[in-house]
């Protein structure tokens, strides 16, 4: 239950937040304000860029790894990580298709050693809970 | 004394408001509240893991009459919007609905992805994910679902001619297509002077959460201004403090964008509309939206304030809306809402468990609205 003083201030509050809500609506759709803000961020990015490469530099002055090599190393790793991935998936598929026509072939009482034979799944073991 | 108690005083505030406000201020979010507030109710176990991204299976029970469903989440935030509370989870509506449910959870990416775009997402990505479910479940056929930029991703699927034949249907939930005109972020990114070369030449590899967010709330500024005004309005009312704090610790909870994407998503997709425009190339092949030709369920929010309605009508034009096999419905709720939220959320339940579960027969010449 609101006190006469607390209407006032919610009345206050409510002007407040109805005044400020239209102006940035206002200021939000103005092109020439997302304009001139997109030119600053950029300007402002443009001069980090500059001063990372400069960093680079020093750290190559240093014989140290820079940033830029370490996360090209690590691009390197993740196109390994796929090529294994295809690799191992087209082998399952080569495993399949083999197994398939002899299973087909092979009399009734032997399609379970066939099918023990069958690769596992490659990477459910490797599955782990992934903790956020 | 009269004079004084006329005098403007602030409302009484309850201490248990004002913990919470300052958690949602600082950000100050943990684990501990998380659990406090039984976030994410469905179990999910692990099946498939690369890099930053994992395949879950949703609940203890598998058994389905169904083929599995696949949920592509967006990039941008986490996924568990898709199973915020007990009550408030579209994952525990599909259980319920008998369906076997797989959430890709894509993660913290790191910098080695960077060159990952929507492309690799896709077709190594999407296509991989896809390829363990048919393993597991030893169903030919999969169920599609994608949420917001995930939709788009699920939709690019769907529109690959070699792709697509894994799938029975696509369920597109608040998913843009037609990015030309959608709203104040394509106004934004066409502005001029909105260059994303110079934006992000200082990034290497990722595009950090926090440089995009900081300007999520300007979407939306008179919601973002009564946020707290709300709580307090609220608060008493059963159940929305722990909605409302479960929303924000998910709106606070943001994930690094790959440069690559981050790119592609302004310049390929907000400035030039290649991928409505059927210039895009999904695994070497160009890919348009108008060629899917599966069932399609697509929910949109009429309040959203992150892309308008008219992005996601686009789907009109695909072939399934010709051949009457579109079910289009718009929720008269926000872009979270309609499934997390607003009593609304109930009616979109309903929409996805019938159409999910509806028989293959049935499925053409389904109903539009």
């Amino acid at each position: 239950m609101f006190t006469m003083g607390e209407d006032m201030m919610k009345q206050w509050a409510n002007n407040w937040e109805k005044m400020m809500g239209e102006h940035l609506e206002k200021l939000v759709h103005n092109e020439k304000f997302i304009s001139e803000m997109s030119k600053s961020i950029a300007a402002t990015m443009t001069g980090k860029a500059f001063y990372s490469k400069a960093l680079d530099e020093q750290m190559a002055a240093m014989n140290l790894p820079s940033r830029t090599e370490i996360i090209k190393i690590m691009q390197k790793l993740t196109d390994i990580e796929e090529r294994l991935i295809d690799l191992s998936e087209r082998f399952e598929d080569f495993a399949d298709a083999q197994a398939k026509p002899a299973a087909k072939t092979a009399p009734v009482a032997e399609k379970p050693a066939a099918a023990a034979h069958a690769p596992a799944p490659a990477h459910d073991s490797k599955a782990k809970k992934h903790k956020k | 004394m009269k004079e004084k108690q006329e005098m403007p005083t602030m409302p009484e505030m309850p201490e248990a408001y004002r913990e919470m406000v300052s958690r949602s201020v600082l950000k100050r979010y943990t684990e501990a509240d998380r659990r406090r507030l039984g976030m994410e109710p469905t179990p999910k176990t692990p099946v498939f893991r690369q890099g930053c991204w994992t395949l879950y299976r949703c609940g203890t029970e598998f058994e389905s009459d169904y083929n599995p469903v696949l949920i592509v989440p967006s990039l941008i935030n986490r996924n568990y919007i898709l199973d915020l509370l007990h009550g408030h989870s579209l994952i525990e509506q599909m259980k319920l609905a008998g369906l076997d449910v797989f959430l890709l959870d894509w993660g913290d990416p790191d910098a080695g992805m960077g060159n990952c775009g929507f492309d690799h997402y896709v077709s190594k990505w999407i296509k991989r994910a896809v390829r363990q479910i048919k393993k597991i479940t030893g169903k030919d056929k999969i169920q599609l679902t994608g949420q917001c930029i995930g939709g788009m991703m699920a939709t690019m699927y769907a529109a690959h001619p070699e792709l697509k034949k894994d799938l029975s249907s696509l369920f597109l939930l608040t998913a843009p297509l037609d990015l030309s005109d959608s709203g104040l972020l394509a106004q934004w990114t066409a502005t001029e002077g909105f260059d994303v070369e110079k934006l992000t030449a200082a990034f290497q590899g990722l595009v950090p959460a926090k440089f995009f967010h900081a300007s999520f709330p300007l979407l939306d500024p008179k919601t973002q201004l009564s946020k707290y005004r709300r709580l307090l309005e609220n608060f008493e009312m059963p159940g929305f403090k722990e909605i409302w704090e479960a929303l924000d610790i998910w709106g606070s909870d943001n994930v690094d964008f790959t440069k690559q994407a981050y790119k592609e998503l302004i310049s390929t997709f907000y400035q030039e509309n290649a991928f409505f425009k059927g210039e895009y190339q999904v695994g070497g092949c160009k890919i348009s939206a108008k060629d899917i030709d599966i069932p399609v369920l697509s929910l949109v929010a009429r309040d959203d304030h992150v892309f308008n309605e008219k992005a996601a009508f686009a789907i009109h034009e695909c072939i399934a809306a010709k051949k009457g096999m579109l079910d289009y419905h718009v929720i008269p709720a926000g872009h979270v809402s309609l499934i997390a939220a607003h009593p609304v959320r109930i009616h979109t339940y309903t929409l996805v468990r019938e159409f999910l579960t509806r028989p293959e027969k049935l499925r053409t010449g389904a109903k539009k609205k």
